[in-house]
């Protein structure tokens, strides 16, 4: 009964990656796809940008989606945990298109978020907000929260908050607790959480398009460029065998640190 | 031991804490908002703070041509979508739950993993083969890939559904009479039923929502509701967005806040 | 070891011989992969009783429930359910009743409609079942609670249902797969009474598996004592306990100690420089299983005499756990009145007594 599900990640997910390694080796100029590919300037400026971009969001990401997992783990009242739940899966379910238009909007030379700092006093004329790295940023932010908050939640639900009790009750305080026990407890699926972010950042394309403009190039958009605009699909291929790597690198490496089912786990 | 400055540094943490889980949820709400206020704003140009306000948006939004055809378009990929997805994960986990085959883990990890690889790199492989077998700015080429993009949450749902109903179940029904088929429908069947009610959903929204595909494989002749809205806000902004994200959000919030309870249902 | 069947042994305890016999099972294996899990199991189950299956993990006693059941097929070997052959049949052609350790109640359906499932099976019509459905309920005390889904009961209410259900459409044959395990220790002896009543009132024949000895004692008519894939022993509570066919059966189930001994050619056993006699016919090395309760502090005229120095004592109110260590044969343990002299300070020397009539003479 499995037999059509095999057929169709052989032929649709397992094949086309490997076709994608084949090609990006043979089509062109062969592995030189690869050296064109980190001479292009654009391309070495896209995958830094890709990589640091990436890690501030998932620094972002993880700790406010942590905080987030830990305090619903905690909340006791049923309308506090109600919210909550309902803030977090919000960007689950506005769609992708859609919150980024909204971010879009809010950062707007005439947008919201230019009004208040106007009101406020902090600045005399708009500043420029959209088309920056800051709202490419913020932007995938707020896409990646839920994902960091359920690939956390699992392993916080496992923690016995009796714990954290003891180590007060032997005298340790708040902060020596979260360090001494509450982390190394989560630590797991903090670890999960960063690599299932990551990875699905890098591979981003919605948001660094609406909201990054020309000035915050991803590796997604140059592959997209390639592919429609240069029609030099072997160099796309290459840009996105790297981009792979880096994913399944990142990945194996959080497997190897905490297991594959934490990973497993953080999925859902 | 607990010192004075320790207590005010553990207070100071407290309120850290607290103030980060505030802006997360403050976040988190704002650009929702933010839209349906714009949405009501009668305005010529999308301006914050609106100076008039109405439903004008809504009007342009239900008579204009423009969002009919993409959004049939994306009705009917998202049910072809469901459909297939289905078709497709639910015999494949209900035989690896119940034979205990070998590689069953195997299969499952495999078909969840393309989750977490970068879609745009897989957007690139599926573009090579589609070109190769002439798929390329086809339905049926979106709705492969479509399929694929929902197959790993179909899977995690099912899945974790399945788990949760304990193989006992089937063998009490049995026992007291009924048999291997009733048993797997009234018992089993029947207990999968919110998960796979759940699952579609899922996968029905995140067909509608999808759109690097579409950018990747459509070509120029399929534009679906995502697409469309992708473009517009590239190349230069029509109000009535504002209204047409107010009327989905609305509507996936709506579904996928069915489908998680569903899917709890089952726990 | 001695290979003990349920004919050939005890068969007068709990009514006549000639009782008829539910389950009869004959020379029934089953191996997985090469390992044996169950060789060569004879069981006789008679019409009314309450038989356990007790042995340690892995002993086989729930591969062998489960293959009564249906759930697993066996390697050779006979089962006749009143005379006809079962090994063929689906687990739903049995007929038979069935308890799981988690309940395993439909948490789709309410506690009536649990209860009702194995009479809607059988085609009977809507009034019988709801009559017959809340005598269940009342017969397990739940008769209040029969809208309520399962996830809304306690677990001992959930395994009262499970029994109900197993119950009502009255079963020749009750299986009850460690039906307490999952249950505190107030709540199992309170249930252990339960079944023990209901099995009095409905008279239907169970097999009941557990690890528990202590549960094993309460509730069962006999008890066949498992030890890696076959019978240990097979005999009423007493006679396991009083008099243990195996050394097996005398450490696992009687807690007895296990004395080296040597047999000679007259049945008189020589044991630490004390020799007494006994109607044994084994000859030669033996081992003697002594219960803690039969060792005792005055000599006796006949029997066992053992020397040691005293390890610990516990006080266990109206008795008093001593153990002690015996040269060259290791820790033993003896219950002695609490209320007699307590000299028994740890490294004190002590010397106990067993009379020969409560020792038994095993294989060694």
């Amino acid at each position: 009964m499995a037999a059509p599900l095999v057929l169709a990640i052989l032929f649709l997910v397992i094949y086309p990656l490997f076709k994608l390694v084949y090609d990006s080796l043979t089509q062109g100029d062969g592995p030189g796809n690869y050296v064109e590919a980190f001479k292009s300037s654009a391309i070495r400026k896209a995958i830094l940008m890709t990589l640091a971009q990436s890690a501030a969001v998932t620094v972002l990401s993880v700790t406010l989606g942590s905080s987030l997992a830990w305090t619903l783990r905690r909340a006791t009242r049923r309308s506090v945990t109600a919210v909550l739940w309902a803030a977090v899966l919000l960007p689950f379910w506005m769609g992708l298109v859609v919150k980024n238009y909204a971010f879009a909007l809010l950062l707007a030379r005439e947008g919201a978020v230019n009004h208040f700092l106007q009101k406020l006093g902090l600045i005399d004329q708009p500043v420029q907000l959209l088309y920056t790295a800051f709202a490419v940023v913020l932007g995938m932010t707020y896409t990646m929260i839920p994902y960091a908050v359920l690939a956390a939640y699992p392993t916080m639900t496992m923690v016995d908050v009796e714990l954290l009790n003891a180590a007060q009750g032997m005298g340790a305080s708040k902060r020596k607790t979260f360090s001494t026990v509450l982390m190394p407890l989560i630590r797991p699926g903090i670890v999960a959480s960063t690599a299932i972010v990551f990875a699905i950042s890098i591979g981003f394309y919605v948001t660094p398009v609406l909201l990054g403009g020309a000035q915050t190039p991803f590796i997604a958009t140059v592959i997209s460029d390639d592919i429609f605009t240069f029609f030099n699909y072997p160099r796309a291929a290459a840009s996105s065998v790297i981009l792979l790597v880096i994913a399944i690198s990142v990945l194996g490496l959080a497997m190897k640190a905490v297991g594959l089912k934490a990973i497993r786990g953080g999925l859902g | 031991m607990t010192t004075r400055t320790d207590r005010i540094l553990d207070g100071l943490f407290t309120w850290v804490g607290r103030l980060i889980v505030g802006i997360g949820a403050l976040f988190m709400a704002v650009p929702a908002l933010f839209i349906a206020m714009l949405s009501f704003s009668n305005d010529q140009h999308i301006a914050f703070p609106p100076k008039t306000w109405g439903v004008n948006r809504y009007v342009d939004l239900f008579t204009s041509d423009t969002w009919a055809a993409p959004i049939g378009l994306s009705l009917r990929l998202a049910a072809v979508t469901a459909v297939v997805a289905l078709l497709l994960v639910l015999p494949a986990i209900i035989g690896l739950k119940r034979s205990n085959l070998r590689g069953g883990g195997f299969i499952e990890g495999a078909s969840v993993a393309p989750m977490l690889f970068p879609v745009a790199a897989y957007a690139v492989g599926l573009y090579a083969v589609f070109a190769e077998v002439g798929l390329l700015a086809s339905f049926q080429g979106i709705v492969i890939s479509h399929v694929i993009h929902a197959v790993p949450m179909v899977v995690i749902i099912l899945s974790t559904a399945m788990d949760q109903i304990r193989p006992e179940l089937e063998l009490a029904a049995m026992t007291m009479g009924a048999s291997r088929g009733r048993a797997w429908l009234g018992v089993t069947l029947r207990l999968l039923t919110p998960a796979v009610a759940g699952a579609a959903i899922f996968a029905f929204v995140s067909s509608f929502d999808e759109a690097v595909f579409i950018t990747f494989l459509g070509g120029p002749g399929l534009v679906t509701l995502p697409k469309l809205i992708f473009d517009s806000v590239q190349f230069g902004v029509d109000p009535a967005i504002t209204a047409v994200a107010t009327v989905l959000m609305i509507v996936t919030s709506a579904l996928l806040f069915f489908a998680t309870r569903l899917r709890k249902d089952v726990r | 070891m001695t290979q003990v069947t349920a004919t050939s042994h005890g068969a007068d305890k709990t009514g006549g011989a000639q009782d008829s016999v539910t389950l009869r099972v004959r020379d029934l294996r089953k191996s997985f992969g090469g390992n044996e899990v169950l060789r060569g199991i004879d069981l006789d189950v008679r019409t009314g009783e309450f038989l356990t299956l007790l042995g340690p993990s892995g002993s086989g006693k729930t591969t062998l429930l489960r293959i009564i059941a249906g759930f697993e097929s066996h390697t050779s070997g006979e089962m006749l359910l009143r005379g006809r052959d079962i090994a063929g049949l689906s687990p739903s052609e049995r007929g038979l009743g069935m308890v799981f350790q988690q309940y395993a109640l439909f948490p789709h359906m309410t506690v009536a409609d649990n209860v009702a499932y194995g009479l809607r099976m059988r085609g009977w019509d809507r009034g019988k079942i709801g009559k017959r459905v809340s005598e269940m309920l009342e017969i397990v005390g739940l008769p209040h609670l029969s809208g309520r889904k399962p996830r809304q009961l306690s677990g001992g209410q959930q395994q009262r249902v499970a029994f109900a259900r197993a119950l009502a459409y009255a079963p020749q044959l009750l299986l009850m797969d460690e039906p307490l395990g999952a249950l505190d220790r107030s709540l199992r002896l309170q249930l252990e009474e339960e079944i023990k009543r209901v099995h009095r009132q409905m008279g239907t024949t169970v097999i009941y598996v557990t690890h528990d000895q202590e549960e094993a004692l309460v509730l069962s008519d006999r008890i066949a004592i498992m030890e890696e894939g076959r019978f240990a022993g097979l005999d009423t509570p007493t006679a396991l306990y009083q008099r243990p066919p195996s050394t097996f059966v005398a450490k696992f189930f009687a807690n007895a100690n296990l004395i080296p001994a040597t047999a000679s050619a007259d049945g008189s056993i020589e044991c630490r420089g004390s020799a007494f006699s006994t109607q044994t016919d084994l000859r030669g090395p033996v081992s003697l299983a002594v219960r803690p309760r039969s060792l005792r502090l005055e000599p006796v005229t006949n029997g066992l005499r053992l020397s040691g120095a005293v390890v610990e004592t516990l006080l266990l109110g109206d008795d008093r756990q001593v153990k002690f260590d015996v040269p060259g044969v290791g820790p033993m343990v003896a219950l002695v009145d609490a209320r007699q002299q307590s000299e028994l300070e740890p490294g004190a020397a002590v010397t106990l007594h067993a009379p020969a009539e409560e020792i038994t003479v095993l294989e060694a």
